[in-house]
């Protein structure tokens, strides 16, 4: 009665209620109950190890989940201290019995001075000196029971790090200390790794012993037409569940050939297209739409039942799979605004969204008050910002320092100001006998900040008398110098809010234009429907609906031709885009024949040798004296000649360097009524990892301009900033949005203000001479 | 109708202007438009643009200016969480705007001056009764002579001129003071002067009461005198003989016209320019006043009363029962009491009278401290921002003309704003070096360049800095005082027949040689900052920079308070006039080289003379220009000697036997006032920003050596301090 109760209740109301913990804890998503016995032995709250002691041989990759979200973390300087969040389901934090670091660190780190240290949900479980430079070393600290808790869990991993015999502020770069994902995880005490029953476990998917979180999804008919919508629906919605900080998604049509208990395997299909993959598929798939966990079948550990699981969407028809999907679909809430970009997943709080003047205390981004007894102090916070932000080329934020001073400390030491790696703004403390700062405020230029995730990172350089000698034990005295407060303020003013096109930024931070509510869906163009193809194209859709809080409408156009005039994403080899659609985004038609053909740094070093000698050579006349003049002011004045032009100008044709593996390019569509991004690489191989590399989240807030060319070899990307702008407007028509939006324009189109304000001033004194000629007295 | 479009469009120009001027561009993009504002602004410069060209230069370095203020305003300031940066911070904020308020009223005044007239006004018919006052107090009866006698000597029909001598020095209060020898020295004055004048047929008048001062002195003369026409020449204001002819003919044009003023011209250099020596080449500290400002004030119909070289009308007098005398400058007030009832003034850009500038130092500042104290008094007393029956433009231009004298406080502001950073590490200003670079250079720069575009033949780069820290350090307790107190300040007259013959400190130099050592040690911080405190090497370099600056000023006034000996007792001024000179019995044909008040040197023409002995009285002869005057006076020769060609030049001193010989002395001496424009305008060049500067520093560096040895000089010598000694006789 009951079971027949939920599945109408299921058909019908499956998104409302699954998500909701509570119900759907003691219920399966869809009814197995047939094909997998052993699955409602664990009653919840009760580790499965206690049911299933009979099984013989545990694989060790089952009872140990990774999770760190990085491919390495690095602990750096005197204190450094990492938080992100690690989501469990219920049986995997109540199984949990350890935490493991594997850390090796810097050989001129004082252990005795020195400490690691690992909390959870503000819990510390314990610490250690850091003495492991030799090899990796695995620090495992037990985990008291109720401190995970099912869903997501705040991890800080900490490092109080002191030089052996140093003082110099310089030494502290020499600090270090490496966190290794493939060493590091949380052991259960039952094999619980991959085993997810809720459609909420879906954030508890691992990363691999590499920070990834790789989804795979199986779809034997993933060249079929049609297939290709519901992969970047499918890619998409997960996307938005597991939430990886580093998500890759590969699509292909059979078995994965080797058994991972990290990740995700995803089965989409029809009842019959997967029954033969799939031999656990429920039979009620053959009668509607089927969403829900079947053990994992290529996993050895699958036979007792409480192994890894996959996710299975079908369904009878393409239609009811397509049902099924739909319920993956995180619930909509677009009429709220964002207020926050989630970044917890690797960087602990979500970065709060500032849409306009804001002051925020660094509580608010989940610092709190340090000391330090060292010479350099880092600490660092993430703000968010949105799409259309339009600020950089004029704008100041502030910060407004509460911090302390010891007597110890003297002049010449500052705190500095990084936005996104780039330092901003230098501070002087001033000294003497030691002070108190309130609410000093430190200005830093907009100039380095854009759409989407920014990181600011305050460093507090000490100068002091104790350092200079470097007497025995001075790295690691104990006298705090320095205090940061976290009632100090991050202070953004009203900024010009436009949206700007080409703008990769905006892209990869906010989705812009594509999260926007828009007529008609983004049109997503492939060259062929491939694995690889479908794989980036997926890796990117489910990379963009994370930026966007939601998922993206696609739709999959067959020929360039149905990309029309609206916004659209092209994924595909350079060779079989079509060349007009090449030209269109302003890449050379000729990388098509050549791109990749030859080896990587063959032609990259000859331009180079000409540029060394052209350094070498000293050049005279005209030439050479405004280039002097271009470094002076560039050095000095942050003001380049470049910047000084009246005509617009047009944007060259790109030409894509031998050393990159994908580039994504962004340019108007043909009748300017759409924006068009492209991904783009070589080869379909390159196109796949590419992508991957790309989309992880080391790399992906490197993206800006107009293009952003990626070397995988060095993991870089390189970007090229837009000429030719073009401005949208976003916000209903204000004044002062207005106002901040000309001074942005002016501020980049700096000779057009000059020549506004020289004719603007040439007029007033005209109108003067008028108006004064009519008043007072007349002349002769 | 016209008038206003030109306004509405004026208006909205103004509004977009301030739209730009307030976006919140990036430094470089105001660096690239500052530069070219610059730019712009010294080529229209260089190419002295006028008309409609002058007036964008101007608007160019407003621009900046604008700019500035926007910056200064929005970004600059301290938190007000940090009170003791906050509170100089903002002070000196103040000031600046100030600075910036009165600019840009300068801009107002200057913008389009009058040019100088050209053609006489009036009929010749029009020649209505005058009367001329000549007040005096405490001058000698030598001086009052000869200023009377050139009065007599003005060309207008002698019916119709009367002159007066009103002597507030022997009044009936101070012939019968309670100090014996001070009320004998008022007895033999009245006498003295009452014969004077009766010799000059000239009325002498003195009265009961010394009250109201000089406008007290002034209104006893009003009472005793009914000519339509009023004008007043100070003890030591000789006019030329055209004074009147240049001037009455304006009262005919305009029955509402109450004043016709007229530049002071200086035969003596003032102190400062004496110390630095510049009288000679460069253009005196009151001909921006004379030469430019009075003009621009005659545009918007303010040009005021000046205390002298003026004709009244009588019947606006009347209006506002004679002069006023609430302030101690009762000149100003009275004019702005008439411009107040619909009077009119005009302004007459020529020089018509000769007069002397205080000697000292000491007097300089006293004649000044009167000066800002008065306009002070205006100010509070009168208001003219608010004062009834003005016109907004005239409003504006006694705003100018009073506030001036609110400089001692951003000059000193200026001078101690470094300070709070070099020796208390106070941060009162917030900036970096680059927007110091890209916004307070380039507001420097444009602020030197348009002074210089709209001064430039009157006032030399740098000068008006340097005359306005020399006077600030004593005027700035003046003006705090009538500020706390108004209405204390009282009249004190000028003397201006001191004179320096022996190079020594002035007697108030004692606060410069502390400023100035102040801002050596400061110096000297700036070393050790920059030495201990790399990081903040940008900052430290401004604030040493402008330091620097104070200190070149400070260094500069040390000589300008450094009195300069000066040998000749008087001005000599060039006359080619034929004569006749009188050698034993014999009469000789002779030219006049120049003349001076006490004597002159003469070309005698004949071969057959030797060099005359000195000491002999011999007498000259030449025909006056007016009639009534003696053409003969004796002379002393003091020396003698063979000149060119058949001639010997023979320097004489005057030996006047009676009264009338002044009127003599007075045709020679002060007849032609074309030669004193001549002399003027022979000063009045631009030198250009650059050289002016060079100049400046150069001047600046000699002066300071001058003024460290002489006070090194009176420290070595630690002998008490002697009093001045009395001036050679006999020269």
């Amino acid at each position: 009665m009951k079971r027949t109760l939920l599945a109408c209740l299921l058909a019908t109301a499956l998104p409302a209620i699954l998500p909701t913990g509570l119900a759907a804890q003691t219920l399966k998503p869809f009814d197995m109950t047939p094909e997998r016995p052993a699955d409602v032995q664990p009653a919840p709250g009760i580790p499965a190890v206690v049911t299933a002691p009979a099984a013989p041989v545990i694989d060790p990759t089952t009872l140990r989940r990774p999770f760190l979200p990085f491919e390495k973390l690095t602990l750096a300087g005197e204190d450094d201290r990492r938080s992100f969040t690690v989501s469990l389901t219920a049986e995997q934090a109540a199984a949990a019995q350890t935490i493991t670091l594997g850390y090796q660190n810097a050989i001129v780190i004082a252990p005795e001075s020195s400490r690691l240290s690992v909390t959870i949900n503000n819990v510390t479980l314990g610490e250690t000196p850091i003495a492991s430079s030799d090899r990796v070393t695995g620090l495992a600290l037990a985990i008291p029971a109720g401190v995970l808790q099912p869903g997501a869990n705040v991890v800080t991993i900490a490092a109080h790090q002191r030089h052996r015999t140093d003082c110099t502020i310089q030494s502290t770069f020499d600090l270090w200390t490496d966190i290794r994902p493939q060493e590091s995880f949380i052991t259960f005490a039952a094999p619980l790794v991959g085993r997810l029953t809720q459609l909420n476990d879906l954030a508890a998917v691992a990363p691999d012993g590499k920070g990834r979180t790789a989804i795979t999804i199986v779809a034997p008919a993933m060249a079929s037409s049609g297939s290709a919508d519901m992969l970047m629906r499918l890619a998409q919605a997960l996307s938005l569940r597991v939430h990886g900080a580093n998500q890759t998604v590969t699509v292909r049509a059979d078995l994965p050939p080797v058994t991972q208990t990290s990740g995700l395997t995803v089965f989409l299909g029809t009842q019959s297209e997967l029954a033969d993959l799939v031999p656990t598929l429920p039979a009620s798939a053959a009668s509607g739409p089927a969403l829900g966990y079947v053990p994992l079948p290529m996993a050895t550990a699958g036979s007792s039942g409480a192994g890894p699981t996959a996710l299975v969407v079908s369904g009878p028809t393409p239609r009811a799979v397509q049902t099924a999907l739909d319920r993956l679909l995180p619930p909509a809430d677009a009429a709220t605004e964002r207020h926050s970009l989630a970044t917890a997943s690797f960087h602990a709080p979500d970065a709060p969204l500032l849409t306009g003047e804001a002051k925020l205390a660094l509580s608010r981004f989940g610092l709190t008050t340090t000391e330090t007894t060292g010479r350099r102090m880092r600490t660092e916070f993430l703000v968010g910002l949105p799409d259309d932000f339009y600020a950089s080329a004029y704008g100041q934020a502030e910060l407004l320092l509460d911090a302390a001073y010891s007597s110890a400390v003297r002049p010449g030491s500052r705190v500095n100001i990084y936005v996104n790696g780039d330092i901003t703004t230098t501070a002087p403390i001033a000294a003497g006998s030691g002070g108190l700062m309130q609410h000093l405020p430190i200005r830093l230029s907009l100039r380095h900040f854009a759409p989407g995730v920014n990181t600011v990172a305050i460093e507090a350089v000490l100068v002091t008398d104790e350092d200079a000698v470097c007497a025995t034990g001075t790295p690691a005295q104990t006298k705090p110098r320095f205090a940061l407060f976290d009632t100090t303020e991050f202070h953004m003013p009203d900024f010009a809010r436009i949206a700007t096109s080409p703008n990769l930024a905006a892209t990869v931070g906010m989705s812009a234009p594509y999260g926007e509510d828009q007529p008609r869906p983004t049109a997503l163009y492939l060259d062929r429907p491939t694995a690889e193809s479908l794989s980036a194209a997926a890796t990117l859709a489910g990379r963009l609906a994370m930026s966007a809080g939601k998922p993206i409408p696609l739709e999959t156009v067959g020929s360039p031709e149905g990309l029309d005039n609206r916004n659209a994403l092209i994924v595909g080899t350079l060779a079989q885009l079509p060349p007009a659609l090449v030209a269109q985004m302003k890449v050379a038609t000729a990388a098509q024949a050549n791109w990749g053909d030859l080896p990587t740094h063959a032609i990259a070093t000859a331009p180079s040798a000409i540029d060394s000698w052209r350094g070498q050579v000293s050049g005279t006349g005209l030439v050479e004296s405004a280039s002097r003049v271009n470094n002076w002011l560039r050095r000095n004045l942050d003001l380049s000649l470049d910047q000084l032009h009246i005509l617009p100008q047009s944007e060259t044709v790109y030409q894509p360097p031998r050393s990159a593996d994908l580039i994504m390019a962004q340019a108007e569509s043909p009748q300017a009524g759409g924006i068009w991004t492209l991904a783009t690489a070589p080869t379909p191989k390159d196109l796949e990892r590419g992508m991957a590399a790309l989309t992880a989240q080391a790399l992906w807030n490197k993206v800006s301009g107009r293009v952003a060319a990626l070397d995988s070899q060095t993991a870089t990307v390189a970007t090229l900033a837009p000429q030719d702008i073009r401005l949208t407007p976003t916000q209903p028509f204000s004044i002062g949005n207005w106002r901040l939006i000309a001074a942005n324009w002016m501020s980049t189109n700096i000779l057009y203000f000059a020549l506004l304000f020289l004719a603007a001033f040439a007029i007033l004194g005209v109108i003067t001479t008028l108006l004064l000629r009519g008043l007072g007295r007349r002349h002769g | 109708m016209a008038k206003a479009v030109n306004f509405l469009i004026w208006m909205l120009v103004s509004l977009f202007v301030l739209t730009l001027v307030t976006l919140p561009i990036s430094l470089q993009t105001h660096l690239v438009a500052a530069f070219l504002c610059m730019a712009l602004l010294a080529i229209l410069k260089v190419m002295k643009a006028e008309g409609n060209w002058r007036l964008i230069g101007l608007g160019f370095g407003t621009a900046i200016v604008l700019r500035y203020v926007y910056w200064r305003t929005t970004s600059t300031l301290p938190p007000l969480n940090q009170l003791e940066n906050f509170i100089p911070g903002f002070l000196l904020y103040l000031v600046e705007m100030y600075s910036v308020a009165m600019l840009a009223l300068s801009l107002f005044l200057v913008s389009m001056p009058l040019p100088e007239k050209k053609k006489r006004p009036g009929t010749t018919a029009y020649r209505p009764t005058v009367d001329v006052f000549v007040p005096t107090y405490n001058e000698d009866a030598q001086l009052l002579a000869n200023t009377l006698a050139a009065a007599k000597n003005m060309d207008y029909p002698a019916d119709k001129l009367t002159v007066w001598l009103l002597d507030d020095g022997g009044t009936v209060q101070k012939r019968s003071a309670t100090d014996i020898p001070s009320a004998r020295a008022a007895e033999r004055r009245h006498a003295e002067l009452s014969r004077l004048a009766a010799d000059l047929d000239v009325k002498y008048l003195t009265r009961e009461r010394n009250e109201h001062a000089k406008a007290g002195n002034l209104n006893n003369g009003l009472k005793q005198s009914e000519g339509e026409l009023v004008v007043v020449f100070d003890a030591d204001h000789a006019p030329a003989r055209d004074f009147l002819l240049e001037t009455v003919g304006y009262f005919e044009e305009d029955p509402k016209l109450f004043l016709v003023q007229t530049p002071h011209f200086f035969l003596n250099p003032d102190p400062i320019e004496r110390n630095l020596n510049t009288f000679g080449h460069m253009p005196s500290e009151n001909e921006m006043f004379y030469g430019l400002i009075q003009r621009g004030l005659d545009k918007w119909n303010a040009s005021f009363f000046c205390g002298s070289a003026a004709v009244l009308r009588r019947e606006a007098l009347q209006d506002t029962d004679g002069f006023s005398g609430v302030s101690i400058t009762e000149d100003c007030e009275t004019a702005l009491a008439l411009h107040g009832r619909g009077w009119n003034s005009v302004y007459v850009d020529k020089p018509l009278i000769a007069g002397l500038q205080p000697a000292t130092f000491a007097s300089f500042i006293g004649q000044r401290s009167r000066w800002a104290q008065g306009m002070m008094q205006i100010l509070i007393f009168r208001q003219p921002l608010f004062k009834g029956g003005l016109t907004f433009a005239q409003r504006l231009c006694y705003m100018s003309s009073t506030l001036f004298w609110l400089f001692p406080f951003p000059r000193t502001m200026f001078l101690i704003a470094p300070l709070f950073y070099l020796f208390f590490d106070l941060e009162i200003f917030v900036g970096s070096g680059g927007e110091f670079l890209a916004y307070t250079m380039t507001y420097m720069l444009v602020n030197l360049l348009m002074q210089n575009y709209l001064y430039g033949r009157f006032r030399w780069p740098w000068i008006s800095e340097l005359y306005e820290y020399v006077q600030t350090v004593h005027l700035l307790p003046a003006v705090i005082s009538v500020m706390l107190n108004p209405s204390k300040p009282t009249f004190k007259v000028t003397a201006k027949d001191e004179s320096i013959t022996q190079s020594r400190l002035s007697e108030i130099s004692a606060p410069f040689f502390i400023i100035f050592a102040i801002l050596i040690a400061a110096m000297g911080m700036v070393v050790y900052r920059l030495y201990v405190e790399p990081t903040k090497a940008d900052v430290t370099l401004v604030v040493g920079g402008w330091n620097l600056l104070n200190l070149i000023f400070a260094g500069c006034a040390l000589g300008a308070v450094t009195e300069r000996g000066d040998k000749s007792a008087a001005r000599r001024v060039t006359v080619k006039r034929r004569c006749e000179f009188k050698v034993g019995d014999a009469w000789y044909p002779a030219v006049i080289d120049n003349v001076s008040v006490d004597g002159l040197l003469v070309h005698v023409y004949d071969q057959s003379l030797a060099p005359l002995k000195a000491g002999n009285i011999e007498a000259i002869r030449v025909k006056p220009y007016s009639e009534g005057i003696p053409d003969t006076m004796a002379v002393n020769v003091v020396r003698s000697s063979k000149g060119e060609g058949e001639a010997i030049s023979v320097g004489c001193t005057f030996a006047p036997q009676r009264a009338l010989d002044h009127r003599l002395i007075a045709d020679l001496m002060f007849a032609n006032s074309a030669q004193w424009s001549e002399f003027q305008m022979g000063r009045r060049r631009n030198p250009g920003l650059i050289r002016g500067t060079l100049s400046f520093l150069g001047i600046a560096a000699y002066q300071t050596n001058r003024g460290l040895y002489y006070m090194l000089r009176g420290l070595g010598s630690a002998r008490p301090k002697l009093p001045v000694p009395a001036p050679a006789k006999g020269r």
